[in-house]
């Protein structure tokens, strides 16, 4: 497929760079070789010129010395000069000996005395007989150490006629023009070895620009140069396709057809518009330099994404474009997947809006339902104030509405926090058997009131574990408030705790099984989600929140443990929650509601805290500011938003440990109050922890509080407990 | 403060233990904060500001009202002012006006009995 098509162009071009390069290699020692053939065609020519010359020489000054020696006048001892030496050659030299070598006369233009002369004379007359001076090309060095040819012939009388020619003479000017073609053939090679070396240098940086344009064009499967001028199209890197059914050069439309055969059908007509030469065109001429797109092309069976762009660029020739196919299936498919994911995360928010809407309706209508109750009965317990037997059974109903009421705000709150992540455990060492003994007992008379059987097994554990068992208690409300929700006088519910240990941590089973009117396959999936009632629980007229499953099953995540839940319609349903928790090592702590430091802090738990509190209300600021100077707390107070803005700002750097914000205030909000704070330029305003004492306590108003930059929130009327563990642990967090 | 006293509120809806919880069990701030709330002109305003129908006004003052009763424990009033807080929240001054009619027995009892 694309792979086997690239590789295969890939081996290609590489077998056409080596071509290349043993061509480039080849020539290259051509030039040598032609090069040194010449210099040895010259040099052939120069040596034989050179002894053409010194035949000549010994030719001609043989004979001088056979004419000299015959025009020799012994009763003179001169010699009349037919051929005047000075005028046959500059620097010639003649010596005329007897047998005995004694020098009879001689002719140098050297001025030495006879002396010398006769000595030079007889020496080379020595020379001569020993046969070394025989040659044309044979020479002796003269007095002066210049190379002299020596040329000789015998005299009648047995005596030596000797003639030697300076071989300056002889070559004259020849020695000039050889030192001349020299120095240019010198020139010629340096000149030949820098071209060469600069080629080379080349060669090397244009093979690396090939191989980057080669490792660039791989990712490419299809290359064609397209010339719109023409209507041509010329193949540089052809896919298997192409390469199979069409010339490396050919007309461009009937190309477009060829390639169009393995682009899929609806994707096949945009290309061949897009594609066309009046496009590519107008492209042109609109200046687009990069134009393209992706589609589904066919390898093999197998559809794949491709992208392909049209290219404009100066360095191509006129009236030329280059059209790039590229496999971008990969990318391709992450990128719809991204796409996809997109589209389901924002399904899903709408989902989830829609879903807490329906919530927030159900809400409003449950919230209203205990509390119509609670006034209704006080309305009549007022009227019957005498009848003690009504007043007791109104305040009871009132007391359970008021109940489910707080249970109802309870959800809610808990929900906020575990949406938000910040559910808190307060975790200390206690009784998993006994804590769970006691939450069981209330539902037990509960659910003997309605005639309900309630079967409760514990296994008794003798040890403390280490969690929350506040949570632990939430988990059973929740589980065992359905089981008595659900179930009519007659039906039974049974609870059973068991526990395995393993090493140091023990893990708890407790099993919930009642025999009510269980759940429909339908809703089971649904049980966990946040704001999911199934339809036919409202129509019982029991109130609920549709959270408590849900915080059951965050809760129980929280605490590293599971949930399952089988149920059957009309038949039951039972929960099976296992909760792994650690064996504590001390016995369990006898005040359980202290905020895990230390005991001295227990008594002043703010000792030393540096708070800024916002209070538009006289009798709540006293309250407050009462309760955090009992706790050891430093308080400074603001009647509004403007004034704690104002103290925080006009403060030092890190006087305030945490700020106390009550939201409803007159001229400036808590929500704009820290908003603005926040916004400060100073560290600390960042930093520093803002606790909104709010009445509004549903998940858009604590959503506002959170972009108001607020870290979390007490509710009014204040509970003091609450308070400070919110106060510690928001130092806390700060200061971790 | 003797107990006849402590009694006498919680007649009137007074959550004393819950009130002397919130400030640890000091009875003389407790006697301090109601004789302040006693003298808090809120109520007053609150009446007016409904019977000028000034909804903005009078939802400031049922939530101020709504908080000190809150804090002071007063959890019949506190009932009271946050129906009507939510009444004034959602812009429905008759319905809160009328709300006044159950609150004013209440208050004034409250204020008698402190």
């Amino acid at each position: 497929m694309k792979n086997e098509d690239s590789r295969h162009d890939g081996r290609s071009l590489k077998k056409s760079l080596t071509k290349r390069s043993a061509e480039f290699i080849s020539m290259f020692w051509l030039n040598i070789v032609t090069f040194l053939m010449v210099i040895a065609a010259i040099f052939m020519a120069v040596s034989i010129l050179y002894h053409a010359l010194l035949r000549f020489s010994y030719v001609s000054a043989t004979s001088l010395a056979g004419i000299y020696a015959s025009e020799y006048d012994a009763e003179s001892g001169t010699i009349d000069y037919v051929f005047g030496m000075d005028r046959y050659m500059e620097g010639m030299s003649y010596f005329l000996c007897d047998k005995d070598g004694r020098l009879l006369f001689h002719d140098t233009k050297v001025e030495y005395d006879e002396e010398t002369v006769s000595r030079f004379a007889r020496q080379l007359i020595a020379r001569i007989e020993s046969g070394e001076l025989g040659r044309y090309d044979d020479h002796i060095r003269d007095m002066e150490g210049r190379q002299r040819g020596v040329y000789h012939v015998r005299t009648q009388d047995g005596g030596w006629s000797i003639v030697t020619m300076p071989y300056a003479a002889i070559f004259g000017s020849l020695r000039i023009y050889i030192a001349i073609f020299s120095f240019i053939a010198l020139m010629f090679l340096v000149a030949n070895i820098v071209m060469i070396t600069r080629a080379l240098r080349e060669r090397k940086q244009n093979e690396r620009l090939i191989s980057t344009i080669r490792a660039l064009s791989n990712t490419y499967y299809g290359l064609y140069r397209v010339n719109y001028a023409d209507h041509t199209y010329e193949l540089v890197r052809g896919s298997r396709h192409v390469r199979d059914r069409m010339p490396d050069k050919g007309n461009y439309e009937d190309f477009l057809r060829t390639s169009g055969e393995v682009i899929e059908e609806s994707a096949f007509r945009d290309f061949c518009d897009s594609f066309s030469i009046d496009n590519i065109k107008r492209l042109i001429q609109t200046r687009i330099r990069d134009f393209g797109g992706d589609f589904l092309r066919n390898f093999d069976g197998e559809y794949r994404w491709v992208n392909v762009s049209l290219r404009f660029d100066e360095s191509l020739d006129k009236d030329e474009v280059l059209l790039c196919f590229r496999e971008v299936n990969e990318a391709k498919q992450l990128q719809l997947r991204e796409r996809q994911m997109l589209q389901d995360a924002l399904e899903m928010s709408d989902r989830n809006m829609k879903a807490r809407q329906a919530f927030f309706n159900n809400m409003s209508h449950d919230m209203r339902t205990p509390l119509n109750a609670i006034l209704g009965m006080t309305g009549l317990a007022k009227d019957r104030l005498d009848d003690k037997a009504k007043v007791a059974d109104y305040l009871s109903k009132i007391e359970f509405s008021g109940k489910q009421l707080l249970t109802l705000i309870n959800d809610i709150l808990d929900m906020s926090k575990a949406e938000q992540g910040r559910l808190s455990f307060n975790e200390r060492a206690f009784s998993m058997s006994g804590t769970i003994e006691a939450a069981l007992e209330p539902f037990r008379l509960q659910a003997l009131s309605q005639s309900k059987d309630f079967h409760m097994v514990i296994e008794q554990d003798e040890w403390p574990v280490l969690g929350d068992p506040d949570r632990v208690v939430q988990i059973i409300n929740n589980i065992l408030s359905n089981a008595i929700k659900f179930t009519s006088p007659g039906d039974s519910i049974s609870t059973r705790l068991s526990h395995s240990i393993s090493g140091n941590t023990v893990i708890y089973t407790l099993i919930v099984r009642d025999t009510g009117i269980g759940m429909s396959k339908e809703f089971l999936p649904h049980l966990f989600e946040p704001y999911y009632q199934e339809d036919r629980f409202t129509s019982r007229s029991t109130v609920g929140t549709g959270l408590g499953m849900s915080i059951v099953y965050t809760l129980v995540n929280y605490m590293n443990g599971s949930i399952k839940v089988e149920s059957e319609m009309d038949e039951g349903t039972e929960f099976t929650v296992t909760l792994t928790l650690l064996k504590a090592a001390e016995a369990p702590a006898a005040a359980p509601d202290t905020v895990n430091e230390n005991a001295s802090d227990d008594r002043e738990p703010l000792k030393g805290v540096s708070i800024l509190l916002a209070e538009d209300n006289e009798i709540n600021m006293e309250i407050v500011l009462e309760l955090l100077s009992a706790q050891g707390a430093r308080v400074q107070s603001a009647w509004n938003g403007k004034e704690a803005l104002e103290s925080f700002e006009a403060a030092p750097e890190g006087s305030f440990d945490i700020i106390l914000m009550d939201m409803q205030m007159p001229v400036m909000d808590g929500l704009e109050a820290s908003r603005r704070l926040r916004a400060l330029d100073r560290p600390d305003s960042r930093t520093i922890p803002i606790i909104a004492v709010t009445a509004n306590v549903f998940s858009e108003d604590i959503a506002a509080q959170k972009a108001a930059g607020i870290n979390d929130h007490v509710i009014k009327p204040i509970d003091p407990k609450e308070l400070i563990r919110t106060i510690r642990g928001c130092l806390a967090g700060t200061r971790a | 403060m003797d107990r006849t006293y402590l009694d006498r509120l919680r007649l009137e809806g007074l959550d004393v233990d819950q009130a002397l919880d919130r400030l640890m069990g000091n009875e003389a701030l407790l006697g301090r904060l109601l004789q302040k709330w006693k003298e808090d002109q809120s109520f007053q305003a609150l009446s007016e500001a409904l019977d000028e129908g000034s909804c903005e006004k009078a939802f400031s003052l049922s939530h101020t009202l709504k908080g000190m009763t809150g804090n002071l424990s007063m959890t019949a009033l506190y009932e009271l002012f946050s129906r009507q807080t939510e009444l004034l929240r959602g812009g429905d001054v008759a319905a809160a006006r009328d709300m006044m009619d159950r609150i004013r027995p209440l208050y004034e009892r409250m204020k008698a009995a402190i």
